[in-house]
């Protein structure tokens, strides 16, 4: 029954629809037809080339149609007509070979011109690093410390068409990009998974973001207004569903939105101390599950397996909320799970975890705090702080000098619990997927390379990131075992403040304890 | 006839015999059919991928599919259309024509022939069946770009790989025995100046061929130990780079473009004075346009990255050499214009479609000039107003050109004439319904709509409706070609040998439908 009912919409709709082809509808009347002319100044001239392009087009399509279309209808036998004899004249074909070229010279001088306008980045006003994600962008105002993520706010419903589509289906998101008009804005264009695409077409921009490397491309944007985009390059299922929003403002309105995000700032601060109830964390978990989860793991939490797992009933869902944490905020290496330390607040976080513990018949009925969050990302500081016992034994011994029998012996031990299940205990590895390091260029390199894989793993492969799993203690010594073990004591003694100061170096970019390992 | 009674001496299984007439043939005229009825059948498949494309876009919203899976269907259905449907379709057309054109017995290399037509049903096969798959099929469309089908690429990736490199090894093999038979097989007297230019467009086609499709093995197998053995081709954390492998792709990907046009020309140019009555204008220019067309194709490949971050130089550069294709296709279009100018016209079938191919082939090359403009390129890549482009080139331009050879030669493979009143229905509903089809896609993409995304934005609805109708319609009158061959090859007013009062040619020398062993030995030709 409800079956039918559904195909009788449909097909009432698709009778709308075939009639509104037909008959011009009144969406027809504001439909646009051609480019939009934008308001940049490269905007404006792609939009004069475009037309000038389309026009020679047009007329060349003219020409050639007419010639054609006046054989067709003169020269058809049922009128009688004789077929002639001619069959080659050089003169025509360098004629129409030359003739084209010239055109093609004419076309050419505008672009070029618009080409080195569009290159020109330099001296701009304002940097906005542009950041895709699957599936969001985020945008981090170089010259301000604000950054934020923008989402897609069109609702599942909506999508799913259980819900009437608002104006801006599709084309609307929670936080749009802000800025001035009339300053040069150089946006630095980049991604961290696959390649999306950043195109705002009144602002003649499309850059590739492209992961591991960073593309500029400029827009000084000449009236206030609301410019909508989208994401111009495949990046997975949720491609259609990552718009661009770019509001300008005058320089006025648009300092005080500086302003107002950074008040706002503090306040999130104030809001992570604060300790939330369950209905408020889950109606929040809620929210940002369905804003940042539900395109993979489904709002119905079912994910779509292999690729996607389910939450429903999960292990990770249900089981520690330790680990449940650290996979949210650290991601899955190889693996479409991003870490969403950085992309959320604390308190989101916290609510987003309580929500999948608590949804779908995840009666875990626990609750985690924003406070929690913060405790879990304080651990990746370099010295792990679970107790206060252990931290103060770490703090001694990262300061001193071990001797390097000491370092072996206890490198041996480690290395034989964490790191030969894979790289054998031999050191050969079992190439190709765990290469060997007794040939290892790492290994018999220089130490802060060795010892910055060892931290940071190899994202898409097996080799994970140990400096959260183990101390600079026992990383020191694995690393000093694994440079003498086989290659006859030949590669030098590893300290754990060297460990220390990479870790210093990686996370605030120190130049000073980079120099000191040196 | 005489050939049935040579192939099936002893009484032999029915089954047995149909297999050894078809799964072992090594003659060129049945493995051409072989080709030519897999690429029908692949067309149908990827036809039916399309209509379901336009059915979850006929209105905003998703309608009938998960995105995941649309990104399966438009993976599948490029993938399909230009492997499985073009590329086999002028295989089929140059076995079965290339050797009566030329006056061979057959191809260079029969059995060569007969392993690659084979290699292509299993290809499909495990293609197809990653459809089935749990993680589900490709999904990273046919362009598979870096890393989306490395780290990101579902489990299926590898099945696509290998599919890849097994249709990659047929190309070549085909290629190889174009060139073998072209250049070694000619009739006495046939001199290449004198070949068919049919026969020339193959040629060269076959070059590029054997030139990319190893670039594009060589893609595939970086994807493979980039997705298994620890490379970092295409991953920046590893040294790589993502862009590197749009290179390498798209250094196969444009000549593969004209790998599927340059056929057509020949198909066109075969056509045309057919039913002009007329020789060809500008015979050696068209040849010299064809392969000046085919050198340029190595060197423009980076303008389907405009947008990817190339220096300006390469913008530059790239943009230059693209303008310039324009130059050898005008000649194209102005001599196959001049050739029918004070001809004595007729207008079967084949010159219909022949005719559409020249005018919506042209409109198709006028956008590509617009698209070659790198700075406006910037608003138009990645949009419908790109899908509209090259559907315009591909489908009124090497389907229509594939159809117009299918009339063409049909009375010739079949020995039965076509029904008329049946072909000129299938030509004018294709026509109206691909236009309705595809001439809205340019507005969407100029008013800014993606290519490639499951669901839009409201103001788009009305031309993605009008292109959905046109899609449905396209779709269905093919229903019509599929009854005309299947009436043709049952019977129908017998054919001549000349068949067309303007046909010219050794092909048009032999009996209707041809006997299925021809020239053993060769015709001398003199004038």
């Amino acid at each position: 029954m409800e079956f039918r009912k559904r195909c009788c919409q449909r097909l009432q709709k698709c009778i709308v629809g075939l009639l509104s082809c037909i008959l011009p509808s009144a969406a027809m009347a504001d439909m646009q037809l051609n480019l939009t002319r934008g308001v940049t100044p490269v905007s404006h001239a792609q939009y004069d080339l475009h037309m000038m392009i389309f026009w020679i087009c047009v007329a060349i399509a003219v020409v050639v149609f007419g010639v054609m279309f006046y054989a067709i209808i003169r020269h058809r036998k049922s009128k009688g007509a004789k077929p002639a004899q001619f069959h080659e004249n050089t003169t025509v074909e360098i004629i129409w070979a030359v003739v084209p070229f010239l055109i093609l010279v004419v076309m050419a001088i505008p672009a070029t011109k618009a080409l080195v306008l569009i290159d020109d980045t330099e001296n701009a006003d304002i940097n906005i690093k542009v950041t895709g994600y699957q599936w969001k962008w985020q945008y981090d105002y170089m010259d301000e410390d604000i950054q934020y993520f923008s989402n897609l706010s069109t609702s599942q419903d909506q999508i799913a068409n259980l819900a009437p589509k608002g104006v801006h289906y599709l084309l609307e998101v929670d936080h749009p990009l802000v800025v001035p008009v009339n300053k040069k804005i150089r946006f630095l264009v980049t991604a961290t998974d696959v390649i999306h695409s950043w195109w705002v077409p009144a602002l003649g921009i499309k850059r590739d973001a492209v992961p591991g490397f960073i593309h500029e491309s400029w827009a000084t944007i000449e009236k206030p207004g609301v410019y909508r985009g989208q994401c111009a390059e495949l990046c997975g299922v949720g491609h259609g569903f990552m718009p661009i929003v770019v509001v300008a403002k005058t320089q006025e309105d648009y300092e005080a939105w500086i302003q107002e995000q950074k008040d706002q700032k503090d306040e999130q601060k104030a809001a992570a101390n604060k300790t939330w109830t369950d209905t408020e964390l889950m109606d929040l978990g809620e929210k940002t599950y369905n804003k940042t989860c539900a395109v993979c793991h489904q709002t119905s939490g079912q994910g779509m397996p292999p690729t996607f797992p389910a939450l429903k009933g999960s292990p990770i869902a249900t089981g520690p909320v330790s680990e449940h944490i650290d996979i949210v905020l650290h991601g899955k290496s190889g693996t479409a799970m991003q870490a969403f330390a950085n992309q959320l607040s604390d308190t989101e976080l916290a609510a987003v975890i309580t929500y999948e513990r608590n949804a779908w018949g995840n009666d875990t009925s626990d609750t985690v705090q924003p406070s929690d969050i913060a405790v879990a990302k304080g651990q990746q500081a370099p010295m792990p702080a679970s107790t206060q016992g252990q931290m103060e034994k770490v703090t001694v011994d990262v300061d001193k000098e071990y001797p390097k029998e000491e370092l072996m012996t206890q490198g041996e031990d480690k290395y034989l619990q964490y790191c030969s299940v894979c790289h054998q205990a031999n050191g050969q590895g079992m190439p190709p997927t765990f290469p060997a390091l007794t040939t290892s260029t790492y290994v018999n390199g220089s130490a802060e390379d060795h010892i910055d894989r060892v931290l940071n793993g190899v994202p898409g492969t097996a080799m994970q990131a140990f400096k959260q799993q183990l101390n600079p203690v026992d990383l020191a010594a694995i690393v000093t075992y694994e440079r003498n073990a086989w290659n006859d004591a030949k590669g030098g003694v590893v300290q754990p403040k060297d460990i220390v100061s990479r870790l210093n170096g990686d996370n605030k970019q120190q130049s000073t304890a980079q120099g000191e390992s040196k | 006839m005489s050939a049935e009674a040579t192939l099936d001496q002893p009484k032999r299984h029915p089954l047995s015999a149909w297999f050894l007439r078809w799964v072992c043939s090594t003659n060129h005229k049945d493995i051409g059919t072989l080709y030519l009825f897999f690429s029908l059948a692949m067309f149908l498949t990827g036809g039916v991928m399309a209509l379901l494309i336009r059915t979850e876009l006929f209105q905003p919203g998703m309608q009938i599919m998960q995105p995941n899976t649309y990104n399966n269907m438009i993976t599948m259905h490029g993938l399909i259309m230009v492997f499985g449907a073009v590329m086999p379709a002028f295989v089929g057309l140059a076995n079965w024509m290339i050797p009566i054109m030329v006056g061979a017995p057959d191809m260079a290399f029969p059995r060569l022939n007969n392993w690659s037509f084979w290699l292509l049903p299993f290809a499909f096969s495990i293609m197809l069946s990653t459809l089935f798959m749990q993680g589900g099929a490709p999904n990273f469309g046919w362009t598979f770009y870096a890393p989306l089908s490395t780290t990101y690429g579902p489990p299926s990736t590898d099945f696509f790989i290998i599919a890849v490199h097994m249709m990659g090894v047929s190309s070549i093999m085909g290629a190889v025995n174009v060139v073998a038979t072209v250049l070694n097989m000619r009739a006495p007297g046939m001199t290449m100046m004198k070949l068919p230019i049919f026969c020339w467009a193959m040629l060269i086609t076959a070059f590029l061929l054997i030139a990319v499709m190893p670039v594009l093995a060589g893609a595939v197998t970086m994807m493979l130990t980039d997705r298994h053995f620890g490379t970092s081709f295409f991953n920046a954390a590893g040294g790589g780079d993502p862009i590197l492998f749009q290179h390498i792709f798209w250094f196969f990907g444009h000549p593969e473009v004209y790998i599927m046009i340059l056929p057509a020309f020949g198909v066109i140019s075969e056509i045309i004075p057919t039913f002009s009555r007329k020789k060809l204008f500008g015979y050696s220019c068209m040849v010299g346009a064809t392969a000046s067309i085919a050198i340029l194709s190595f060197i423009v490949w980076a303008h389907h990255m405009f947008v990817s971050g190339i220096p300006l130089g390469a913008e530059i550069f790239f943009m230059y050499a693209t303008l310039l294709i324009a130059v050898p296709t005008g000649v194209k279009v102005f001599n196959w214009i001049t050739t029918m100018f004070r001809g004595s016209l007729s207008f079967e079938t084949p010159m219909l479609f022949a005719i559409a191919f020249v005018i919506l082939f042209t409109i198709g090359g006028l956008s590509g000039l617009m698209l070659a403009m790198s700075p406006v390129d910037y608003q138009y890549h990645d949009t419908y107003f790109v899908v509209g482009h090259f559907h315009y080139v591909l489908v009124p331009g090497a389907i229509f050109s594939i159809l117009a050879g299918v009339y063409y030669w049909l009375p010739k493979w079949t020995g039965h004439m076509y029904s008329e009143t049946l072909g000129k229905w299938h030509f004018w509903l294709s026509t109206i319904f691909i236009n309705v089809t595809f001439f809205p896609m340019h507005f969407l993409g100029l008013a800014g709509m993606p290519r490639r995304i499951p669901d839009y934005a409201l103001q788009f609805t009305d031309f993605n409706m009008v292109a959905t109708v046109g899609a449905f319609g396209f779709g269905l009158s093919q229903l019509l070609f599929l009854a005309v061959i299947y009436k043709t090859i049952r019977g129908g007013v017998p054919a001549t040998a000349q068949v067309w009062e303007g046909a010219q040619g050794l092909e048009w020398t032999l009996p209707s439908p041809t006997p299925h062993h021809t020239f053993d030995t060769p015709p001398l030709i003199t004038d």
